[in-house]
């Protein structure tokens, strides 16, 4: 079964159909990307996708469960993570507090023993630091374990949301434009991430500029364009799409107005 | 900013604290600023030549138990209130009237007091802070002045604006007054209040509070439920004025409506502000500066409310973050 089914989604923002009656389902274990060109929907997808946004209609399911609707902490609870396209790091902390911070769910939040700071406390908190530094190393994050979060440069943010994520243990990870503002060796540090986190049974979903970390590390493509399907498939089935590429390139397809592609 | 920006290894951060560092060093300041506290609060009695010294440092004491709770509230859950003095007035009014026409012992009516405000903050907070944005400012101002209007009101339990006599604390069979005594158990209950919330702040439920301070959509994406999560924090703020208002009520055995005016819970706002927003000896500083402040300008009889007025500008314009938070941040610049 699908991990995660997307069924007749639709938003509207004014008269603009941002997502409009779009399903598709995302098996477990794979890497799902979501492409399209500026103003398809792919952003406001992904907020439909975690409850920033409730949809006019429609439902999003993960796991079976619906969750349309449940304000954003119920959909992490129930096991998705995910990464913002511009930062959005706790900068008030240091960058190992933001890591642990992604511990929340599996850490006990009574009262009493926080502010008695009782033994078991410790333990639990030398635990979740041991494991946020783990998760540190693992994407490449280890000489920063004790740096301010203000004090890091863009692409170790980058990676740092994506430990953050982690460290909630999600079932289903959602990236929103990883790669976006990183150079050709960090865009590529990524992608060996992306696929070590594939192979350790993750199912990730991608949402993504960069075509070539699409067509790298994905099984699945699915192509929006005005908030509909356009094309899914396979990385070579979607590139070889004559209605893709199409859409890319416009060619022989009518200008689009300034409005449309300023939109969304 | 982006491509230029190096990831990892390639840039060291040397700049920043050693790899000891951050987190340890601001546990053991704690532990300093904590030993700190418990020698200030035990030594400055020995100073006091008179009992008008007691009164004055029992009150800076107070007003910073309010402000330490008052800021767990608007520096890590961002929200503000201005009916503080509300509930601070109820923690007194509810011990003070069920003690004096009950005929309560004052150790069970100030617990029920306190509890009775922490149920009534939690009925304003639940709905309003599920909005976003500043609706509890709004929803507590309300509140409080419509505490302050019962209060002056209600001649037949409160004694209306010329205030009512308030029972002494009885403890062990034995009355409990005298400043210094009162002093010694209002510090304590300052040290253990800072404690707590050095604590709180250094635990899950600390992370959770300054993660909603630092980035409310991402506090939401790793499950942290930040309505509830404010609620929590509002009440317990609630619940310390109540407690501080109690004690207050008991030790002064005499309140007025006066300590629950709007200006009252903005004094109280300007303290955290103050002292410096998301810093517990933030809180504790502005409460003592802007409590002692009064005392020193009396001698400038007509100009005082003046240049308390020009103190405090030029103090935010020179100390943006408060003052403790601006300090940190200079002491750490010079540091490196």
């Amino acid at each position: 079964m699908s991990l995660l089914a997307v069924e007749h989604l639709a938003k509207r923002f004014g008269g603009l159909r941002a997502i409009d009656d779009l399903s598709f389902e995302v098996p477990a274990r794979t890497v799902f990307s979501i492409i399209g060109p500026n103003g398809a929907g792919k952003t406001t997808l992904l907020n439909l996708m975690t409850g920033i946004y409730v949809p006019d209609t429609g439902c999003v399911r993960l796991g079976g469960k619906d969750l349309t609707g449940q304000p954003t902490h119920r959909w992490a609870a129930a096991g998705l993570g995910r990464t913002f396209q511009n930062l959005q790091v706790f900068f008030n902390m240091s960058a190992l507090e933001n890591v642990m911070t992604g511990r929340h769910l599996h850490e006990n939040t009574a009262l009493a023993p926080a502010i008695f700071r009782l033994p078991a406390m410790r333990r639990a908190e030398t635990q979740s630091r041991a494991h946020a530094e783990a998760l540190m190393h693992r994407v490449g994050l280890g000489a920063w374990i004790d740096a301010r979060a203000d004090a890091m440069p863009y692409g170790a943010l980058k990676r740092l949301e994506i430990a953050r994520a982690l460290a909630a243990e999600p079932k289903l990870l959602l990236l929103d434009e990883p790669a976006a503002g990183l150079n050709q060796t960090e865009a590529h540090e990524i992608d060996g991430l992306i696929r070590e986190l594939a192979r350790g049974g993750m199912t990730v979903v991608l949402v993504e500029h960069n075509m070539r970390l699409v067509m790298e590390v994905s099984d699945r493509v699915l192509v929006l364009d005005r908030g509909a399907r356009l094309a899914e498939g396979t990385p070579a089935e979607v590139a070889s799409d004559p209605r893709v590429i199409e859409a890319y390139l416009g060619a022989e397809a009518p200008a689009k107005t300034a409005a449309e592609v300023a939109h969304a | 900013m982006p491509a230029a920006a190096n990831v990892s290894e390639r840039v060291s951060p040397a700049s920043d604290p050693a790899p000891a560092g951050w987190a340890r060093r601001l546990a053991s300041a704690r532990t300093g600023g904590l030993g700190a506290l418990a020698l200030v609060l035990a030594v400055l009695p020995l100073a006091f030549p008179n009992n008008y010294f007691f009164e004055v440092a029992i009150l800076v004491a107070l007003n910073a138990i309010v402000c330490v709770g008052l800021n767990l509230l608007i520096g890590y859950a961002g929200q503000i209130s201005l009916g503080h003095a509300g509930f601070y007035a109820l923690g007194a009014y509810g011990s003070a009237i069920l003690a004096a026409r009950g005929d309560w012992p004052v150790w069970i009516s100030m617990p029920v007091a306190v509890a009775t405000v922490g149920v009534l903050a939690w009925l304003v907070g639940r709905p309003t802070l599920r909005l976003k944005g500043h609706y509890l400012a709004m929803a507590t101002l309300g509140l409080g002045v419509i505490v302050s209007i019962v209060l002056s009101n209600e001649d037949h339990l409160t004694g209306g604006p010329d205030g009512m006599a308030v029972p002494p604390l009885v403890l062990f069979g034995r009355a409990v007054q005298g400043e210094p005594l009162w002093y010694a158990i209002v510090g304590l209950g300052l040290w253990l209040t800072v404690w707590f919330a050095l604590n709180l702040i250094d635990s899950p439920i600390g992370r959770a509070l300054r993660a909603l301070h630092g980035s409310e959509v991402a506090a939401e994406t790793v499950g942290i439920d930040s309505a509830r999560w404010k609620l929590r924090v509002f009440v317990q703020s609630a619940l310390i004025a109540a407690t501080a208002g109690a004690l207050t009520a008991h030790y002064a055995g005499f309140i007025t409506p006066a300590k629950a005016s709007f200006l009252h819970s903005v004094e109280l706002v300007i303290m955290v502000v103050f002292g410096g927003m998301a810093s517990i000896w933030g809180a504790v500083v502005g409460a003592a500066v802007l409590t002692l402040l009064p005392q020193f300008l009396t001698v400038l009889k007509d100009y005082e409310m003046m240049a308390f007025g020009a103190i405090l500008i030029v103090t935010m314009v020179f100390f943006p973050r408060g003052i403790v938070p601006t300090l940190q941040r200079l002491l750490a610049r010079g540091r490196r």
